[in-house]
Parts: C-alpha cells; structure tokens; sequence
C-alpha cells in the first residue's frame, strides 16, 4: 500500500512538472504595438498607446487582464485593468496618458488609462491578472513568470524578451510587431521595429496570420505584396553658408558654387525657386547663374546661357530657377547653381550678411 | 529609392566636415495632401542635422503653365491646423507634422488647395550668405456638396519660336474639383487634306478649381501652310468623356 501510495505521488509530482511553463510563442494574444510619444512636440497622436492583438483562431476573453508598464530601468509597474473580449485576428486599442494636445487623436480606444509612457524605453507586459508585476531588474526576470503573456521591453530597458529590447522609439515612432502582429519568435528586438504609428482597434479590418503548409510536390503557391509608395521630396545643399572672404568696392569677386539636390518621386515633378534677405547693413548686387538644367529638368528662361539673374528680395516673388515635369533622378536632379555680386557699389567697410531661401514645391 | 537616396544625401550631409556647419537637407513623406473636411494627416519629416523648423500654412499660386509658388494665405490655409508650429528635427528621429482641416459650414463644395509651407531657420553663422531651406506641400481640402467636373478649351493658337510652332491650348477648369490631367490627356491632331501630319500631346499637370491653364504643345515638322488642328481633352480611354474641337491654324 505504501508503495502505490508513493507511486501516485510521483505520478502526481509528474503531472505537476508537466504543466506547460508559459511559452509566448504559443499564445494567441500578444501586444503588437506601443507608442509612448503621446502629446510630445512632433508627436503623431495625442496620446500614448498600447496595442494588443489576437493571431490565434479562438476568441480571447481579457476580462481580469491588464497591460503594466514600467520605466526603462523600474520594476514598479502600473496596471491597467482589460476588459471584454477579442476575437480572431481582431486588435484591442488600450489609451494612455497624453502629454499635450499635439498630434491626431486616437481612435476610439477599447481601455483606457492614465499611465504616462516613456518615449524612448520602458517595458510592457501584459499580464493574466491585475496585480502590479515586481520583477523587471533583469533580463528575462519578467518573461519567466507564468502569468505574463507577453512582454516587450523597448529602447535600454533591463528586461525583455530575447537577446536584446526592441528599438528606441521616438514621439513618431512605435515599436511595431511585423507582419501586422502575427510574427512572434519571443524575441523583442526581432519581432519588432520602430515605424510610424498606426493605432488599430477592436473595430479595425481583421488580420488572419497565415499557416506555412509544407508545399506538397509540383504545388506552386502565391503571396499577395502590397505597398503603398508615398509621394517624398527631399533638398539638399552643397553648402549651408556662401563666403566671400574680403573684397573692394568695384570689384567683382569670384563666383562660389552652390549645387541644390533635389528628390521627388512625383510624376508631376516640381518647381525650385529662391528668394533672398537684402544685406546688412545695406544691400549689395548679389545674382545667380545656372550651368544648366539637370536631365528631364527645364530651367527657367530668365537664366538661360549663363545669364546672371539678380535675386530677388523678400517680399518680391520668387525667382524660378527650374521646374519637373516627371519623377526625378533615383539620386535627385543636381541644379548647379553659383552665386556672387556684379561690381561692388562704394559701400562703407564693414561686414555684410544676408540669407538666400531656396524652395521646392510638388506640382 | 527615392528614401535610399535621400539616405544618401543625408550620410554625405552629416560626414564630418571640419567647424563648417552642416548642409542643409530636409525630406518629407508624403509631398502632397489630401484632407477631407475634420480629417488629419501627419507629414514626417527627417534632416540630415539637427535645425529648427517652422511649419505654416500658406496660400498656393498656380501659373498658367501650372507652376506652383508660395502665395498670401487663402481661405483653405485658416482652415488648417498645424501642430507643432515650431519644433527641433534630429537626424536619428525625425518628427512628424500633424495636420487636421477645419473647414468652416458655409464652405463651398469642392476642392480648396492650400500649403503647408516646412522651413528650416539658417545657421547661426555670422559669416557670409546664411542658406536655408523650404519644402512646400500641396494640401488639398475637400468639403462635402455637389461636385462639379467642367474642363474647357477656351482658345488654340499658334506662337513661332525660333524653328519650332508652339500651339497654345488654354483650358479653364469651370468646375470645383482639381482636374488632374495625365500625360497625354491634352492631344492636337494636326490635319491637311485627310492626312495626319502629327500628333502632339502634352505633359502632366494639375489645373485648380476655378482656374486657367496653358499647354505648350511643340510642332518641329518641317508643314507650313493652313492645316486642321483636332484638339481631344481627355483619358482617351474607351467609355471615358472627351472634349473635342477643331480649328484652322497657320503652322
């Protein structure tokens, strides 16, 4: 009797050291964003959030959850309380603490909350229960409590999923989980990036993760790319200041060089113009000459044939150095540019100063 | 590619160039807008170094030849609300620029083209000619209403230049929507005797609400005399409305 007594004791001590540890990568519901800039001075949103995500094929109930966030370095977490549930391929928006009105608004969140994220780094778990977490001191001290579902730590925080935390973020950017949420290898630097913020709720369109079959023989499969390329224009200078070191008057000083870049991907090209300040303290002849247009570029009539064009001076319109018709160069389209004075008046000594504007615009 | 080379652009921008500062470069995502009324975008922004920008909302000029140019604040620019205004750039982060369009009620229906106007403020640099930047972003805002599409040809004539004929086509945009006409939207058939000396046709533009525009369409053959001219406005494409119209011209 004592031995089947102590063979089912052993039987049960087995079962209990079966009872699955909590693996991440086998859960369902995981947080697939977080966005910490909230209100801060360029921020893309209002408010800070965390985003959670169900890629299992069940619904989830989170009533009882909560999402705790501590500081990049803390291990004193702030709670708060989930509830509902989320279905399938579905999100769960949970709002935080806004800094100040600047950005867009969220929208309508399915929790909310006053904790104030930090921009940068911090940690965010997201935990079976509502009791504030007290590990976080060290890495993978959080991931190794069966009550946390998920955790993300990001930036230099101390804990985290995997070998290192994912990026550090900014007021626009969050850490976001690829391939919409559906991608988990319990690893925070892998399974997430820093990318613009696109905040989703429960009522946002639905994401199925895809299975990976093994192909059988002779099967052929298809994937679905999408992108969206976004209209960008971009300027760059030679130089951020033109100097002429000294001169006298009546003189004419060498022209100095000054190539402008620019990169637009538009079909309908752009238009670059300038204008200038007048000099202090008091103005000076100062012109513009163009070498030429760059390849698909027109320059503007009033420069043709090396013509030295004066610069207009603020409030007067601008002058129009070239125009696109068509997407640029892949390396933009160099305009090369010099600039300089015809002769110089009889002006009193002294140091002159002014500055030179350029503009692009998308047609 | 075109982020790559602004990425480019950027590393060659922030080498180390001795005490000289750095070069000024500036990109945004998206170049244009398009807002309906109540919604907001946001524009990211990146530079190469870290500057102060100012962000304002302006008034877009659109010249015959459908060249833009910075203008005095409309009505479409005090709908706008630009957040931040003012606000540092650093290369690691970028910012983003948020805009939202407040149309008021008694807004009339259509398209309403603004600018939100991105500039740099010039090194403090004491010496020399201080150099900065601006990009200008097409912000169009939609208010709900009737919309009406209304493309003329108000008049074709023809311009000599050196050895080539220009002919002019001037269209009005009569309705309250842009009309955006695509390559080749703008086509002139030049006819004698029921053959078909060329076929022009014009390059891409936008032509605004309530406004005129201007095609240039170049002829380098070698006809001279009177010829028929066929003016078609538009896709070309089956089942797709086209404006047609046909005059004499001296070549």
């Amino acid at each position: 009797m004592y031995r089947i007594t102590l063979l089912l004791v052993f039987i049960a001590a087995l079962a209990l050291l079966s009872v699955p540890t909590v693996d991440a990568a086998s859960l369902d519901i995981l947080v697939s964003q977080v966005y910490g800039g909230g209100g801060n001075a360029a921020a893309s949103f209002t408010n800070d959030y965390v985003e959670l995500f169900n890629r299992g094929s069940a619904t989830v109930d989170v009533t009882g959850w909560s999402v705790q966030y501590a500081t990049a370095a803390g291990i004193s977490w702030q709670a708060t309380g989930l509830s509902g549930s989320i279905q399938p391929g579905h999100y769960y928006l949970v709002q935080f603490a806004s800094a100040a009105a600047v950005g867009a608004p969220l929208p309508t969140p399915d929790a909310i909350g006053t904790t104030n994220l930090a921009v940068s780094g911090g940690k965010v778990a997201l935990v079976r229960d509502a009791t504030p977490l007290t590990c976080g001191a060290a890495a993978g001290s959080c991931s190794g409590s069966a009550l946390v579902q998920d955790l993300v730590g990001y930036g230099p925080a101390s804990d985290f999923e995997g070998s290192a935390p994912a990026p550090v973020l900014t007021s626009s950017t969050a850490a976001v989980r690829a391939s919409g949420g559906c991608v988990d290898t319990d690893s925070s630097s892998a399974d997430f990036i820093a990318a613009a913020p696109t905040p989703r709720t429960s009522s946002s369109s639905a994401l199925a993760c895809g299975t990976s079959p093994v192909p059988s023989a002779g099967a052929t499969q298809s994937a679905t790319v999408d992108l969206n390329l976004q209209p960008a224009l971009s300027i760059s200078l030679e130089r951020a200041t033109l100097s002429f070191g000294g001169a006298v008057a009546g003189e004419t000083p060498p022209l100095i060089s000054e190539r402008v870049t620019v990169t637009s991907n538009s079909a309908l090209g752009y238009a670059l113009t300038m204008h200038r300040s007048a000099f202090q303290p008091s103005d000076l002849p100062f012109v513009v000459t163009a070498a030429a247009a760059p390849p698909g570029g027109q320059l503007s009539p009033a420069l043709a044939g090396g013509a030295l064009v004066p610069v207009p001076i603020v409030p007067a319109a601008d002058l129009l150095l070239g125009t696109t018709t068509a997407a640029g160069a892949t390396a933009g389209d160099v305009w090369p540019l010099s600039f300089g004075f015809t002769a110089l008046p009889a002006a009193p000594p002294g140091h002159y100063t002014a500055s030179l504007t350029f503009t692009v615009i998308g047609r | 590619m075109i982020i790559l080379a602004a990425a480019a652009a950027f590393a060659l921008a922030a080498s180390p160039a001795a005490a000289r500062p750095p070069r000024p470069t500036m990109a945004v995502t998206p170049a244009r807008l398009a807002l309906a009324g109540g919604s907001s975008a946001t524009v990211h922004l990146a530079s190469a170094a870290t500057a102060v920008v100012d962000a304002q909302a302006t008034g877009l000029a659109v010249d015959l030849r459908g060249r833009p140019r910075v203008a005095s604040p409309g009505d479409a620019a005090s709908w706008l609300e630009v957040a931040p205004r003012h606000f540092t750039v650093r290369p690691a982060s970028g910012a983003g620029i948020s805009v939202t369009a407040k149309p008021p009620p008694e807004a009339r229906p259509g398209d309403h083209v603004a600018l939100l106007l991105l500039t740099t403020r010039p090194s403090s640099s004491s010496s020399g000619v201080a150099v900065r930047v601006r990009i200008g972003i097409v912000v169009t805002v939609r208010v709900p209403g009737k919309l009406v599409r209304r493309l003329v040809v108000e008049r074709i004539r023809l311009r000599r230049r050196a050895r080539e004929r220009v002919i002019e086509v001037d269209l009005a945009n009569r309705g309250n929507v842009t009309e955006r006409l695509g390559r080749g939207w703008i086509a002139v058939t030049l006819i004698r005797r029921g053959r078909v000396l060329a076929r022009l046709s014009s390059l891409p533009r936008d032509l605004l609400p309530l406004s005129r525009g201007r095609a240039d369409l170049v002829y380098r053959g070698a006809a001279r005399g009177w010829v028929r001219a066929l003016i078609e406005l538009g896709p070309h494409r089956r089942g797709a409305h086209t404006v047609r119209r046909s005059v004499r011209l001296r070549l």
